[in-house]
């Protein structure tokens, strides 16, 4: 029988948190992690705000020459266009002038010098069809724009004789703008935002990254263990059983570790008001979540590492193990694929059932719980989903691992693996 | 007599590879013990069921009258046959973690491993990482890893082996220190000579099976009758086919002859001195640990089939 809380154990653990928290890419990954995905997240944001070059060119040419003076107030009044970046000319021309203005304006737009050429041809009274000439038509950050200008140009245009007030127009003009409104249990409503979303792929992607980083560096350790032949001195001194179980909690603490500094900023953000992040971005993150998040990760942790574990000591060097360990990782990756679901429709039936799912649960549910509100009821039952899973996992691991650990020579088959988890 | 160790019936399949059967011997305390056999005739798979590392299928091991558990692996000093450390770790750190795993930690044990590492003249590497430390110090490393908690056992499978003369020397010294201060080292080797000039019991294992066991004092009397070693000058080709003469076998370093009646001894010192032989060395009765193995093994050898040689490919399993 062996003690969990030995001496022995204790040194394990003490030698194996030194070896996996003492290393430079454990701070490295620590620390650049978090700052490499606020970074891209940055750098989306930026990239999606982006509008062009300072001197973007766009002409807009219409056939009706009453149009012109419309578009050029539209140009002057639009709030929305940075005059300093956008430079929109406007004129008349007819159909046949205009495919000739066209082939001689070729060479500009191909070489980058006007971005892109509107012409609004005459058309129906009720026809708004509007021809876009670019090197590159599916720009949005010029076209979206444009668009609202010439419409409101239109909008004008057409009501313009008509006994209706500049007001009327102002609203014609105008297009819908949605405010999201999340219904909770609370009393109050709270505004919805991207902040939830944001939220919810950053937990999908820490946890993520992190079992599978964790889990690797478990199957490495274990397979060197085994390649180097250091095992079997440990063995003289530890049983299997202990030195796997002291390795599990030594690796599920420099994970928690991990985790935990991971999860500062959402603590810091959630509980404090030091960092604030724009309306459109904020979260809101409650500290029950941040709770479950951090137990949920510690029981999913210390399962996946019994697995990862066990496969290490069926196979003798990395290469092998690593394909060994494919379906472990499926196991992280098919979770991970399904929180993305939720970003498209945060309800659908995959995800909610996914959640409460043996292993798809450790992911899928702190995700969740980030998007919508999910009942106490389900949590609970994740929870213990989970649990059973790890009791599951460990009744045969061990067994696999004491058995696989001093096993060398020939790749063993599938069906004595299962000998030895039976036995 | 008192035994500090005892193995009784121990039996030990891989599937259906019985690497060791019914296997019996008894470690009297303070001794030397040999554990011999060739390559793969089950000698670690003993070893690993006497540390408790395999259980055996059947039979048991007694440590003074008590059946093995954690109290003799906090006791015994393990240095496998194939070494293994952590590279990435430096070594004093390695020492004292071996050390931390058997349950000492302090400032002596420290003391300790600094001066081992000045014995084995170590002292400038202790902040080095295993990995930048040649073969040989490395194995000076484990070596110092399996006695630093002064263990009353110790258990060294194939010591020698990777060790150049100078470091094979030290390591001998450092064994026969550690016998006189009483502890009981059991070693299991290939290599005779060394086997007979350190262990005072031994046990000769083939193909899973024990062929002899005892002391060695008893077991070169028992097979010396009518042996004779000799160191010569001369030619002694006459030998050959002569009917008094059994066997005459080439040992390198001495020749050793086997005649066919204890009387017959007599007989061949003076046909040697007839032949102008010039005897710089003649051992009646006397015979080496090699020649009992090879005697031994050789005779077994002969029934062995090439089949059961390819079910040496070892399966572990009901560890």
């Amino acid at each position: 029988m062996f003690n969990l809380f030995s001496f022995r154990t204790m040194a394990i653990i003490k030698r194996e948190l030194k070896a996996q928290v003492m290393t430079k890419m454990f701070i490295f990954t620590t620390i650049f992690i978090p700052m490499i995905m606020f970074g891209l997240i940055g750098l989306q944001t930026y990239m999606m705000s982006y509008e062009g070059k300072k001197d973007t060119l766009v002409e807009i040419v219409a056939q009706n020459e009453a149009l012109v003076p419309l578009l050029k107030k539209a140009y002057e009044t639009d709030d929305e266009i940075n005059r300093n970046r956008f430079k929109v000319n406007v004129s008349s021309k007819n159909s046949d002038d205009f495919k000739n203005y066209l082939q001689s304006q070729k060479k500009s737009i191909l070489s980058g010098q006007l971005n892109g050429l509107f012409f609004i041809p005459e058309g129906d009274k009720f026809d708004k069809k509007i021809e876009y000439y670019s090197k590159n038509p599916k720009n949005n950050s010029i076209t979206l724009k444009i668009r609202k200008l010439i419409n409101g140009a239109l909008v004008e245009a057409h009501f313009s004789g008509t006994p209706v007030s500049e007001q009327d127009i102002q609203f014609a003009r105008k297009g819908t703008e949605l405010a999201n409104f999340k219904v909770t249990e609370k009393d109050e409503l709270e505004k919805d935002n991207y902040g939830a979303y944001i939220l919810a792929g950053i937990l999908a992607f820490l946890l993520y990254m992190s079992l599978i980083m964790i889990g690797m560096q478990m199957l490495r350790a274990v397979v060197e263990e085994k390649e180097n032949r250091v095992v079997e001195v440990l063995l003289s001194s530890v049983h299997a059983t202990e030195l796997m179980t002291a390795k599990i909690i030594a690796t599920t603490c420099a994970g928690l570790l991990q985790i935990m500094i991971w999860m500062l900023p959402f603590l810091v953000v959630s509980l404090t008001s030091i960092l604030v992040l724009p309306e459109k971005f904020q979260f809101t993150i409650t500290l029950f979540q941040i709770i479950y998040f951090v137990i949920n990760y510690g029981i999913g942790l210390i399962t996946f590492l019994g697995l990862y574990a066990a496969a290490g000591a069926i196979f003798d060097n990395m290469t092998e193990a690593q394909q060994g360990a494919m379906p472990i990782m499926f196991l992280i990756l098919v979770p991970f694929y399904i929180c993305f679901s939720m970003m498209n429709n945060p309800t659908n039936t995959i995800a909610e059932v996914s959640s409460m799912v043996p292993f798809a649960s450790i992911i899928v549910m702190p995700v969740r719980m980030a998007i919508v509100d999910v009942p106490l009821w389900q949590v609970a039952f994740a929870s213990l989903i989970n649990l059973g899973t790890l009791a599951f996992i460990f009744s045969f691991v061990g067994k696999i691992y004491r058995v696989g650990i001093l096993k060398t020579g020939k790749r063993p088959q599938w069906k004595e693996i299962y000998r030895w988890a039976r036995d | 007599m008192s035994y500090a160790l005892e193995a009784s019936h121990l039996k030990k399949q891989f599937g259906n590879f019985v690497a060791v059967d019914d296997v019996s011997f008894n470690i009297p305390e303070g001794a030397v013990f040999g554990l011999l056999g060739r390559n793969g005739a089950g000698k670690t798979t003993i070893i690993r069921m006497l540390m408790n590392i395999y259980l055996p299928d059947e039979g048991k091991v007694l440590l003074r009258g008590t059946a093995i558990g954690q109290a003799f692996r906090n006791r015994v000093g393990y240095l496998p046959e194939e070494r293994g450390l952590y590279k990435k770790m430096k070594v004093l750190e390695t020492i004292l973690f071996f050390a931390e795993l058997k349950g000492i930690k302090d400032q002596e044990v420290k003391q300790r491993a600094l001066d081992y590492l000045e014995k084995f003249d170590l002292t400038d590497r202790k902040e080095a990482k295993l990995e930048d430390l040649s073969k040989g110090n490395q194995q000076k490393v484990q070596f110092i890893c399996t006695i630093i908690h002064n263990p009353d056992f110790i258990i060294l499978d194939e010591p020698f082996s990777g060790l150049d003369p100078v470091n094979t020397n030290l390591l001998k010294d450092i064994i026969l220190e550690l016998k006189s201060q009483g502890k009981i080292i059991i070693f299991s080797t290939h290599l005779m000579d060394f086997a007979e000039k350190m262990c005072d019991h031994i046990a000769i294992i083939h193909q899973g099976k024990m062929l002899v066991h005892g002391s060695l004092k008893d077991l070169k009397q028992e097979y010396s009758q009518c042996n004779i070693s000799l160191v010569y000058q001369g030619d002694i080709s006459f030998l050959q086919g002569h009917p008094m003469i059994e066997k005459v076998e080439d040992f390198g370093q001495f020749t050793g002859i086997r005649v066919r009646q204890e009387e017959d001894v007599q007989t061949l010192l003076h046909l040697l001195v007839e032949n102008k032989v010039v005897i710089k060395r003649f051992d009646a009765n006397d015979i080496s640990l090699h020649e009992i193995f090879i005697n031994l093994t050789a005779n077994k050898s002969n029934k062995i089939n090439s089949g059961t040689q390819d079910a040496l490919v070892m399966e572990v399993e009901h560890v």
